[in-house]
């Protein structure tokens, strides 16, 4: 008897397992459909980001070339009104 | 290592003056991108993005035209264009960005189990002006699988000085070799760079 349940036993848990395995690639197979067409919507995105990155650069040099001039010009001011002070 | 060497990789000619993008782009089926810098304001850009998949191309495209649609994105498909590896499917998008309304074109080549998506982005107004050096660019797409064999004459000497690097002899030979062919153009460069 023990033997018969043992058996009993280990089939269904073969079945579970199969079964198990079973629901897993079926989750595979609906996660690589749904992820169809990642490689185009990936391609849009990094096109606007690229784009937006471009500029991004282009205000940073922008920005750093302002900073630099503000910075000399008021060294320059500091200079001259110390030199007008004297 | 050999098996990557002889894996088929998309190549293609950028635009001329066209830099390369950020290698740290946040998409991993991201292969390389380009953007043109010579104007402030909305970049023109190009990149090109794989994906392995297991369909027909007329279901991906209609996977594709669904997604896009879904996030309420313009999408058209175009036609076809003939590229150096064979027929690649034209698709025309278009969305509104803080910069106005922007055209991104797709030309996407099946091959084998895998689809190449090359994607230009550009100002919907400005799009026109930049079209010809796209449609060049897409035209060039080129699949390969052995990218020693595109060094012609030297791709001996080269193979030899990549087996040198594998060897761990000797590293620089390889990377200079690599950067002397420039006539093969910044794709090939990259490719051969991740060897």
């Amino acid at each position: 008897m023990k033997r018969i349940l043992l058996a009993l036993l280990m089939l269904t848990a073969g079945l579970r397992a199969d079964h198990r395995e079973c629901l897993e690639a079926a989750v595979d197979e609906m996660n690589e459909l749904h992820r169809t067409g990642g490689g185009c919507e990936d391609g849009i995105f990094n096109a606007v980001s690229s784009s937006m990155l471009g500029w991004g650069v282009g205000l940073f040099v922008g920005i750093a070339l302002l900073t630099g001039l503000v910075h000399n010009s008021h060294q320059e001011s500091t200079s001259s009104s110390s030199n007008s002070s004297n | 290592m050999l098996s990557y060497v002889l894996a088929a990789v998309c190549l293609f000619s950028p635009p001329e003056g066209w830099e390369i993008a950020d290698s740290k782009m946040p998409s991993k089926r991201a292969v390389v991108g380009f953007v043109d810098k010579t104007n402030s304001g909305f970049c023109p850009s190009l990149n090109l993005t794989q994906e392995t998949v297991s369909i027909p191309i007329k279901e991906y495209l209609a996977i594709v035209q669904k997604n896009c649609q879904a996030k309420k994105l313009k999408w058209r498909q175009l036609g076809t264009l003939e590229t150096l590896s064979g027929k690649a499917y034209l698709v025309e998008i278009e969305s509104t960005t803080k910069f106005g309304p922007s055209r991104i074109l797709q030309a996407i080549l099946p091959f084998e189990d895998t689809v190449y998506i090359l994607t230009a982005g550009a100002l919907k107004k400005d799009f026109g002006k930049h079209a010809p050096v796209v449609e060049r660019a897409m035209r060039s797409m080129q699949i390969e699988k052995d990218l020693f064999i595109l060094a012609g004459s030297k791709a001996d000497s080269l193979r030899a000085a990549w087996q040198k690097k594998e060897d761990g002899v000797e590293s620089t030979s390889f990377t200079e070799k690599v950067l002397e062919l420039k006539e093969l153009g910044p794709v090939w460069q990259l490719h051969m760079g991740k060897l």
